[in-house]
């Protein structure tokens, strides 16, 4: 029994459940529980991400005499986990603030302090039964968070949320069947188990195939890759500010993960690469990416603004996975911590501005530097880190997805991809800076001399400044977390 | 031990009876039933160290035998356990829906109901079992139609008729297997039918048998469409017998299916002859019921019908895994048999628990009940999620087996019905729990606070389910490797 794995995973979820039976109505009180909780668990997750070796691992449950249920720490978990973990410090000490605007404190903080440890087991899972696990509970723990403020509008999202995630939960469950079947294991081993022999053998190579499309279909929902995209726009934006932003920034990365796991540590990249099934996948994100991008920029609505970018970006990450090469590899998880940090920033900005000045649409947002210009600073650099211009995170995470696809063997796609990041690098600085532009110079007409500085408190602009500290810094520092995910690519190709 | 079981729920039943007070026939019913569940699980560790158990008594054309291997045993824990456990919940339930007076009755037949399900399961000769299913018929109508109101009386009789046409083809099976095989137990149809050239000669005899044996089982076990019965009878009956109805009588008959087929035919025979094709359509039609079954559930509105549709999609499951006609396939079945017992008793005391407290059945005004009722709609929810299929419940390592039953016998599109349907027990179930968590009429009609939750030694029975469901959810090994241990002896009766 290695405590310190399960540890992360339980302690938040305790703490979360407790938080209404301990009656912490006190508003001081609460915070200080909820703080220390994810503190706590946030230095969990790293001690246990420095000090653990990569394969440490530990069984909890066998469901039956072939499904256990284990956790397992490899690179992928560390980087998964260490960011869900800080992430969920920084959107903590906003929600103090932010909340006191949406009511029903107690609820929020039970979902959302209980959340991360599923998220963390959702990173730590050692095989696909225990990462399908904390996929439904990550599902039902997080559609509170979505229809928060109860109105019909919310709880209706809520509802298409969780329709769509069961949809793709059962699909992928489907296909986890013919995994397991045709996998020596369903433990997530680097590079694949797949018994190619036992498929051709069988005969029926093209149904695994389309399942392992089905599986990787199914586990893109929570990415919001196409065709299972439509709830994300309309759940991400109702949910209260600080839970878009992990919604949008974490959780959908949990997507992510799950379709790295099966294609690089289940089937394997020899199985897939030259396929049609990933040219399929190439089709389905370059389709998503600039679908997102288009709707994005013809989107009045801030939050969901956002939320349509969210859909765009996190098929910059699947495009990168579905190169299936090692350059494209390194590219997406370098766009995972980009996109988790700066789509954070985004949408707790869009939630400050909210939380004050109760402006929703982007139309409604001139002259917003002159009233909160902390807030609009950190929107500005981290939208710059979002387009990739350099030095920020975006571009050097960019430039390996470029590179990766033309170095990948994937024909056409090589062109075709980069083309498509780059038109939608354009769009994404058209429907970003707009609200920049405007914010900082409002025109001719407008009161220049009447506005008043209405920034949020420190809850708020703290979380904010370190974010764009990290969006702006890690693509100046980016060597480390380049070679780190090296060292994940070099395992499982 | 097989014989006491029924000699002794038999004799409790009439002594509930002639006792004549509620008191004692309610003191009576909880003790006998705790007996027999202590009696089944020793007689489980009998059998699993020192093998089956056969006894035999009378002579000649009414030569009657019982043999008891690890599946009766499996069956009798069933029955034992959970009718215990049902009993026990029905102490404090069953005066909101019978009369005092009636209560004596009522429990003579529910012990006689759990007596002669005993028998139908260990009988190995036909004409046991035939009077037994018999017999059962009439009490499990009995217990529906005790509530004493119109739509009940209706509805049992629907019931019975049904039932009755159901046992009448399953005789006329028996026949013309008599007529073919001059055996009237199980053992002697099983060694003719295995004998090297039989199958050729006298197949048509087995098959046109069996289809008539599946058609009387389908009736009994409300496979779809012969399921019309069902949501009447466990949808009006009292909560306790609608739990009983459907967690117990309904496994009894289709572990004597089970029993038939893969006993008396086997695995080997059914994959090279005709009966291969009769299991096909079994399949076909559990798959049908799976679907209309959830279908028929998402557009009910009241509770405890809800579940009983449920209970049409779960016979497809099972069904299903008989149809797929492989080991794995019958023991997916037969563990699927135990998730849905568990399951579904708690569903159906917790539906009752609802009624009661709240006089309300209607789906659509259990807003905020999660708030009024906290524990009982946090069982709700793990039956919910049990049924749906997520991990940690016992659904879900059900859903495993007959996906790899599925992929094992490469039935592959099947695998298609089996998440449409998981998601359709999501349709129904989830909405259930989310309007109770997160909604809030209930909440409006009794402010201020004011919590209907019945007191927890009255819920034990129904949170010990709840614990079933879990611990079969999280650690289902033994039982497993119990019950493929005993589908071997099965499958090797005969020869």
């Amino acid at each position: 029994m290695n405590i310190a794995l399960l540890f992360p995973v339980v302690f938040p979820i305790i703490m979360g459940v407790l938080v209404q039976p301990l009656r912490l109505h006190d508003r001081k009180t609460r915070q200080i529980y909820v703080a220390t909780t994810v503190i706590i668990n946030f230095l969990v997750v790293l001690a246990n991400a420095i000090t653990q070796p990569d394969g440490a691992s530990m069984t909890l449950l066998h469901l039956n005499r072939v499904v256990d249920i284990s956790l397992q720490i490899d690179g992928m978990s560390r980087l998964i986990s260490i960011i869900a973990g800080f992430l969920w410090c920084t959107a903590a000490f906003y929600s103090f603030e932010y909340i006191k605007h949406e009511g029903r404190d107690e609820r929020y903080f039970t979902f959302f302090t209980a959340t991360v440890g599923v998220l963390i087991g959702i990173s730590y899972s050692a095989n696909l039964q225990t990462l399908y696990l904390f996929y439904e509970m990550m599902t039902l723990i997080t559609f509170p968070l979505v229809m928060h403020s109860m109105t019909e509008q919310s709880v209706k999202a809520g509802k298409k949320y969780l329709i769509y995630s069961f949809v793709g939960a059962t699909i992928a469950l489907a296909g986890f069947f013919f995994l397991a079947e045709f996998c020596e294991t369903t433990n997530f081993v680097a590079g694949g188990t797949l018994m190619l022999d036992k498929v051709t053998g069988s005969g029926h190579l093209l149904l695994f195939q389309v399942m392992v499309l089905l599986t990787i279909i199914g586990f893109g929902c929570k990415g919001g890759m196409f065709p299972l995209h439509a709830w994300l726009p309309n759940a991400h934006p109702v949910a209260p500010a600080p839970a878009s932003a992990v919604l949008s920034g974490v959780i959908t990365k949990m997507g992510v993960l799950a379709i790295i796991r099966v294609i690089y540590y289940m089937v394997g990249v020899e199985f897939l690469r030259g396929t049609w099934v990933q040219y399929v996948l190439l089709s389905l994100t370059l389709y998503t990416v600039f679908m997102g991008s288009m709707l994005a920029f013809k989107e009045k609505l801030f939050k969901k603004r956002l939320a349509y970018s969210s859909v765009s970006q996190v098929s910059y990450v699947l495009f990168g996975v579905m190169t299936m090469h090692p350059v494209g590899f390194v590219g997406a998880c370098l766009h995972i911590v980009a996109h988790a940090t700066v789509k954070n920033i985004l949408f707790l900005s869009a939630g400050a501005i909210i939380y004050r000045r109760h402006k929703t649409y982007v139309t409604e947002l001139k002259g917003i530097g002159k009233e909160m210009p902390i807030t609009l600073w950190c929107y500005s650099l981290a939208s710059i880190a979002l387009i990739g211009i350099p030095p920020t995170g975006g571009f050097e995470s960019k430039w390996f997805l470029a590179t990766g696809a033309l170095q990948a063997n994937i024909g056409f796609f090589s062109y075709l991809g980069p083309a498509v990041l780059l038109t939608s690098a354009f769009l994404t600085a058209g429907y970003l800076l707009p609200i920049m532009a405007k914010g900082f110079f409002p025109g001719e007409d407008y009161p220049y001399d009447k506005f008043q500085k209405t920034e949020v408190n420190m809850y708020m602009t703290v979380p904010l400044i370190i974010l764009t500290v990290i969006a702006v810094c890690s693509g100046i520092f980016t060597n480390p977390l380049g070679n780190f995910f090296s060292t994940i690519a070099a395992t499982i190709f | 031990m097989g014989i006491a079981i029924i000699v002794l729920l038999l004799v409790g039943a009439v002594a509930a009876w002639v006792c004549k007070n509620d008191k004692t026939a309610r003191m009576i019913a909880l003790v006998v039933t705790a007996i027999d569940a202590v009696i089944a699980v020793v007689m489980t560790m009998n059998v699993s160290s020192g093998g089956e158990q056969v006894i035999r008594f009378g002579s000649g054309f009414i030569a009657q035998s019982i043999r008891i291997g690890k599946i009766e045993c499996f069956m009798a824990c069933i029955f034992g356990i959970i009718g215990f456990l049902i009993v026990w919940a029905s102490m404090s339930m069953i005066s909101h829906d019978v009369e005092k007076d009636l209560i004596p009755f009522y429990y003579f037949l529910v012990l006689a109901l759990l007596g002669t399900l005993n028998a139908v399961v260990f009988f190995e000769s036909l004409i046991g079992v035939f009077v037994s299913i018999e017999l059962s018929s009439f009490a499990a109508a009995g217990i529906v139609i005790v509530k004493n109101q119109t739509e009940n009386v209706h509805a049992g009789l629907k019931y019975l008729s049904l039932s009755i046409l159901g046992s009448s083809l399953v005789l006329m099976g028996v026949v013309i297997l008599y007529v073919a095989t001059k055996g009237l137990d199980i053992t002697t149809i099983g060694t003719a039918i295995k004998a090297a050239g039989f199958m050729g000669e006298k197949s048509a005899y087995v098959i046109w048998a069996f289809a008539l044996i599946t058609s009387g089982v389908a009736f009994k076990a409300a496979l779809f469409p012969c399921h019309i019965w069902l949501p009447d009878a466990h949808g009006t009956a009292p909560s306790p017998s609608s739990a009983i109805l459907s967690s117990l009588v309904l496994k009894a008959y289709i572990v004597f299916y089970m029993k038939m087929v893969f006993g008396a035919v086997g695995f080997d025979i059914i994959a090279g002859s005709g009966m291969r094709i009769l299991l096909n359509v079994v399949m076909v039609v559990g798959v049908v019921a799976m679907i209309c079954g959830s279908v028929l559930a998402i557009m009910q509105t009241d509770i405890k019908r809800m579940i009983a549709y449920s209970s049409v999609a779960q016979m497809g499951y099972i069904f299903m895994g008989i149809g797929l006609g492989t080991e794995f396939g019958l023991f997916a079945a037969l563990f699927h048999i135990l998730a849905h017992a568990v399951t579904k008793s708690g569903l159906f005391l917790v539906a009752g628990s609802i009624i009661e407290q709240t006089h309300n059945r209607d789906l659509n005004k259990m807003g905020g009940l999660g708030k009024l009722m906290p524990i009982t709609m946090a069982l709700f929810t793990i039956g919910g999620l049990s049924m749906i299929g997520i991990p940690l419940f016992v659904g879900f390592n059900s859903k495993w087996n007959f996906a790899t039953g599925i992929v094992g016998s490469s039935n592959y599109w099947l695998l298609i019905p089996l998440s449409i349907s998981a998601l359709l027990n999501a349709l129904y179930y989830l909405p259930v729990v989310i309007r109770a968590f997160f909604g809030k009429e209930a909440q409006e009609i009794t402010e201020p606070f004011a919590s209907k939750e019945r007191p927890v030694k009255d819920l034990l029975p129904l949170i010990l389910l709840a614990v079933g469901v879990v611990i079969f959810g999280v650690a289902a090994g033994p039982v497993s490797d119990f019950l493929h241990s005993g589908i071997e002896v099965l499958s090797n009766i005969g020869l």
